[in-house]
């Protein structure tokens, strides 16, 4: 079976592996070890459209790609960051060692001025990194970024709502995000022992369902290895914490 | 100068497009008062002897069932004018000669085709690709041009003194005269051009009119010949009538094919690319149908064009046949053709950075675009400032601070744990946003991390202020 396969890959020009082809892409370490084994060319692929499903927010999700956008800022390239739905925290991304010269930063009206930025940005060619926050949106247009990243050679990353898991899109590397809670659930329902909170935290896990030269693949973070940008208090470390100063609210 | 007559002789059935191959006889006749007359026919026709010049009942009489259309001449002049366009990539000095030719002044192109037989040979084949016949003729007079180019003389004569010697020996009756100075000069014993130039002039001119001399000395060079510059016009916008009507958009690729050569000689004449193309097809009862295409960068290559446009017709529904194509360009933008470094790899041609802002700035305004500062404050919503292009010291490093601020607090409403001890933070006293607050980590039920504060006076109440994203 194999070796009929393999006579039909040789001769047959049209017919090739899926894998072989994107191997040697260009791409930037996610700076977690399991991320990279789990996507093509071992890390962020540039010229690629990158997809973040996001269930919730402050789970890590930016957490996530601060390694890669501080390498690259380091580098006096720039990054630019496309209709956030909050204010980026300029202590918090400047703890994260990221030159905050060199993140522009884009508040756009809708989506269809988010879409427009995206593909201009990336377009350029002088962005090294683009992240975007698109609510709606199509395939075609999903399509058109995906073009643009490759022709402006950018790690492109657009986060969508968690449900569009659902939708078709065109992106090269579709990821879902979520917490794993692991025993967070005794400890939030209501007066339990505050000794519940000693246990491990959540984790954040990945579900790489779309990578273009890969298998589909899960991976799991653990919040610790982030690299404390945002304090190391967060995500909270429970050793670290006088049992005092752990309460249960409800409001 | 050296002038190129592109002369059409089969123009009026080569407008009938694919017919040429066609297994059904096909000729275009010319009224002309009572006389019908075969002016053009496709190849089979060709083939069962019909040919040009034959009155329409002797051609009945030969081939029964020639399929038989009328000669359109606003159609044809239309062709030329669009012909002329097309023919604008090869210089810029082009002369519609109605009905059937054009005439093109060739020797400022030589260089940039690399000779005449190049160039020639470029005609050629794209005259081909449209399906229309071209017989060349090249003379440095525009009257020898044309008249070689009738001849179907496929020697240029690229020299002044070459110009006598070549013509010589071409009979007279092929000469652009009326009948009656050509019978004239036949029954006087001039056959060839030499033996006309040979006569007086003087006699000639009281015996034929002016006409007979004046082409003598157009032919030869001795009297001006002007040809006009054709100038293309401020906008492209092309029509074409389809002699048979077209069922579907397949059938459109000949006539479209045809449109975007006079399209591609044009923005090559103007140096210009077309970033909107707007294709509308005419129907009989119907609204015309119209498709739009934009591109993000103007581009003059109509072969990509081509290809996006028979992509998107290739969607269209069409409500009814068409009749009518035509062919559109708007916002006509030069080109970016800054040059391009031989060992750069990038596809992009990398703008500057400014560049790209200004472009963003004037869609979405200047305040949208920004780098967020950190500014020596304590306050959470006074420690970080917008600027742009500024580089600013940061501060040290902080103590725990989420990577999203909410722009405005809110109050929480679901469950939070706290997990991290206090920050107070108090500051502002002397302004307008005194700020007593204790501020926290919490997690809520789902395992997101939140900043909270609370007042320090009135601590019931929790405030989400920022996302530990």
């Amino acid at each position: 079976m194999n070796a009929a396969l393999d006579a039909l890959l040789k001769t047959q020009s049209a017919l090739w592996r899926g894998r072989d082809q994107y191997n040697n892409d260009a791409s930037i370490s996610t700076g977690f070890s399991a991320l990279d084994d789990a996507l093509p060319g071992k890390g962020w692929s540039i010229g690629c459209l990158t997809e973040l499903m996001c269930m919730q927010q402050g789970v890590g999700e930016l957490s996530l790609l601060l390694p890669a956008l501080q390498r690259i800022t380091a580098d006096d390239q720039w990054a630019a960051l496309i209709n956030p739905p909050h204010v980026p925290y300029a202590p918090a991304l400047a703890n994260a060692g990221i030159k905050l010269d060199h993140l522009l930063i884009i508040n756009c009206k809708d989506d269809a001025d988010t879409l427009w930025a995206c593909e201009q940005v990336l377009r350029a060619g002088v962005f090294a990194a683009v992240i975007g926050w698109v609510g709606r949106s199509t395939a075609q247009k999903q399509r058109r970024l995906q073009l643009a990243a490759e022709t402006g050679r950018a790690w492109a990353t657009v986060f969508r709502p968690g449900n569009a898991c659902k939708e078709h899109s065109p992106a090269a590397i579709r990821i879902a995000i979520k917490a794993n809670m692991l025993a967070t659930r005794q400890a939030v329902a209501p007066a339990t022992t505050q000794a519940g909170m000693q246990t491990s935290p959540q984790q954040l896990q990945l579900s790489v369902f779309k990578s273009r030269g890969k298998n589909p693949s899960d991976v799991v973070i653990n919040p610790a290895d982030f690299d404390l940008s945002q304090g190391s208090e967060w995500p909270g470390i429970p050793n670290l914490l006088p049992a005092s100063a752990l309460t249960t609210l409800s409001v | 100068m050296l002038w190129a007559c592109l002369y059409f002789p089969q123009l009026p059935i080569d407008r009938h497009l694919c017919t040429h191959n066609s297994d059904t006889p096909i000729a275009i006749v010319a009224t002309s008062g009572a006389r019908k007359q075969i002016i053009a026919c496709n190849n089979t026709a060709q083939q069962r002897g019909v040919h040009a010049g034959l009155a329409l009942n002797n051609a009945y009489a030969i081939v029964p069932d020639l399929q038989v259309n009328d000669y359109v001449e606003y159609e044809q002049h239309a062709h030329i004018k669009q012909l002329s366009l097309w023919a604008l990539q090869y210089s810029s000095w082009v002369t519609p000669r109605l009905p059937d030719a054009i005439m093109i002044e060739v020797k400022a192109s030589l260089k940039l085709y690399g000779g005449l037989t190049n160039l020639l040979n470029k005609l050629h084949t794209d005259a081909d690709e449209q399906g229309i016949q071209l017989q060349p003729g090249v003379a440095p007079t525009p009257a020898a041009a044309a008249l070689l180019a009738r001849l179907g003389q496929v020697k240029p004569v690229q020299t002044m003194q070459a110009l006598p010697d070549a013509l010589a020996n071409v009979r007279v009756h092929h000469l652009a005269l009326d009948a009656f100075t050509l019978r004239g000069l036949q029954q006087s014993g001039i056959t060839t051009l030499q033996q006309l130039r040979k006569m007086p002039v003087q006699s000639l001119a009281r015996r034929f009119g002016h006409e007979c001399t004046d082409l003598l000395y157009k032919l030869y060079g001795d009297l001006p010949d002007p040809c006009p510059a054709f100038e293309a016009p401020e906008t492209f916008s092309q029509a074409f009538d389809l002699p048979l009507e077209a069922p579907d958009t397949q059938s459109l690729a000949f006539p479209l094919n045809r449109l975007m050569n006079a399209l591609e000689g044009y923005l090559k004449n103007r140096d210009l690319g077309v970033q909107t193309l707007v294709i509308t097809m005419y129907h009989h009862r119907h609204a015309p149908t119209t498709q739009t295409m934009q591109f993000l960068d103007a581009t003059a290559n109509t072969s990509h064009l081509l290809k996006v446009a028979t992509e998107r017709l290739g969607n269209t529904e069409l409500p009814e046949p068409i009749t009518r194509l035509n062919l559109h360009a708007s916002n006509l933008s030069s080109i970016d053709r800054a040059g391009k470094d031989l060992f750069q790899k990038s596809q992009a041609q990398a703008d500057s950075v400014e560049q790209v802002l200004d472009k963003l700035m004037a869609r979405l305004g200047k305040e949208s675009l920004y780098t967020a500062m950190p500014h020596e404050d304590h306050r959470p919503e006074k420690a970080w400032m917008a600027a742009l292009l500024e580089t600013r010291n940061a501060p040290t490093s902080w103590p725990a601070r989420p990577l999203w601020l909410l722009h405005e607090p809110r109050l929480a409403t679901e469950p939070l744990q706290i997990s991290s001890s206090t920050e107070r933070i108090e500051n502002g006293w002397w302004g307008d946003t005194d700020v007593r607050r204790d501020y926290f980590i919490a997690r809520n039920r789902g395992g997101s991390h939140f900043w909270v504060y609370r007042h320090r006076r009135n601590n019931e109440r929790f405030y989400i202020h920022g996302i530990f994203a």
